[in-house]
C-alpha cells in the first residue's frame, strides 16, 4: 500500500510505494486563503502536521468540469480525513492563472500540486492502494519561509525569463 | 431573575435547533452531486440551506468557483442575487464569503470591473461590497 508525504518547508509532495520506494516528488503548496483561514481554520494558513487517512485510495474523486485551469485540475482530488474539515485533499488546478499559478494558488485547506504529479499518482495508486498522507514541516513560519530554491526545478537550457518576473518566486 | 430567564430561553432554543448534519457518507455524496448542478442563485441558496456542514475543502472551493463565475457575468445578469440578498442578509454573507483568492483571477477581475462600474441606485451599496470583496481577493 502506497503512502504520501507533504513537506511544508520544501513545498513538495512525495509518493512512496508499498515497499517504501520513492515513486516521485513534485511541487506542492498548502496555501489557505487568508480570509477563509481566519473564519474556518482559526487563522491558521496551513494544515496541522500529522498523518491522515485517505478517503480516495485507488483513484481521485473527479468532477464534471475538471480541466487544467479549473479548481481541481485535470484529475480531480484525493480527499483525506482531516478532522472537522470535510473535503480537504490533494489536487492540482488553476494552472494558467496570472496570479499565483498552479500549486501556488490558494485553497480552502487543500494541498495543491501539478497535473503532472496527479497523473503520476493516479497511475500508481490504481495498482498500489493509497493509504495515508504525512504532513510535515507545515508550521506557520517554516511553510512560509521554506526553501525558495525548490519552488521550481530549472533544467539546463530551460527558459526561465517568465519566472524571473514573477512576484511569488524569489530569485 | 429576568436575565436568568433569558439565558434559560437561549439554552432551550439552542437545544431545540438541530446541529447541521456532518458532511460524511450519504450527505457528502448528495452535496457533491448537488454541486454539479448549481446553475443559479436559487440553487446556491438551496445548497447553503441543505448542506451547511459541506462548506469546506473541495466543497467550498467548488462553491467559490461557481459563485465567482456567476458574478463575473456582471450585475445585469445577477438580478436574482440582488433580490435574494435584500431579503436574506445571511445569504449575502454566504456569497461574499466565497469571493476569495481560490477563484480564477479572470473572474475576480470581471467582478471588480463590472460591479465597480456602477449599478442602479437601489443596488449600489451591494455592488460596491461585491466589487471591493473581489478587489481584496486579487491583492
Amino acid at each position: 500500500m502506497s503512502t504520501m508525504k507533504f513537506y511544508g518547508t520544501d513545498h513538495m509532495v512525495e509518493l512512496f510505494s508499498a515497499g517504501g520506494k520513492s515513486i516521485g516528488k513534485w511541487m506542492a503548496y498548502n496555501n489557505i486563503d487568508s480570509g477563509y483561514a481566519r473564519k474556518h481554520y482559526g487563522g491558521q494558513l496551513h494544515l496541522t502536521n500529522g498523518t491522515y487517512t485517505f478517503l480516495d485510495t485507488t483513484a481521485p474523486h473527479t468532477h464534471l468540469d475538471d480541466a487544467p485551469s479549473s479548481s481541481f485540475g485535470l484529475y480531480g482530488i484525493l480527499r483525506f480525513n482531516y478532522p472537522k474539515h470535510p473535503g480537504v485533499g490533494v489536487h492540482s488546478g488553476r494552472a494558467n492563472e496570472k496570479v499565483a499559478p498552479g500549486p501556488l494558488h490558494a485553497t480552502h485547506g487543500c494541498i495543491r500540486t501539478t497535473d503532472a504529479a496527479m497523473a503520476a499518482i493516479k497511475a500508481h495508486i490504481a495498482t498500489d492502494k493509497l493509504t495515508t498522507i504525512e504532513i510535515t514541516g507545515n508550521d506557520k513560519v517554516k511553510a512560509h519561509h521554506g526553501k525558495a530554491k525548490l519552488h521550481k526545478i530549472v533544467y539546463p537550457g530551460e527558459d526561465i525569463s517568465n519566472l524571473l518576473h514573477h512576484k511569488y518566486l524569489p530569485v | 431573575m429576568r436575565s436568568a430567564a433569558a439565558v434559560l430561553i437561549l439554552l432551550l432554543t439552542a437545544a431545540a435547533a438541530p446541529a447541521p448534519p456532518a458532511c460524511t457518507g450519504r450527505t457528502a455524496a448528495q452535496a457533491d452531486a448537488a454541486l454539479d448542478h448549481l446553475t443559479g442563485w436559487a440553487e446556491i441558496r438551496a445548497y447553503a440551506r441543505a448542506y451547511p456542514g459541506c462548506d469546506d475543502g473541495e466543497y467550498s472551493e467548488r462553491l467559490a468557483d461557481r459563485i465567482t463565475t456567476l458574478l463575473a457575468a456582471g450585475p445585469a445578469a445577477n438580478r436574482a442575487l440582488f433580490d435574494l440578498a435584500r431579503r436574506e442578509a445571511a445569504f449575502l454573507t454566504f456569497v461574499l464569503d466565497h469571493i476569495d483568492s481560490t477563484a480564477a483571477s479572470d473572474a475576480l477581475e470581471g467582478i471588480a470591473r463590472t460591479f465597480g462600474a456602477g449599478c442602479a441606485a437601489a443596488d449600489r451599496e451591494l455592488c460596491k461590497r461585491i466589487a471591493q470583496t473581489a478587489r481584496d481577493a486579487l491583492e
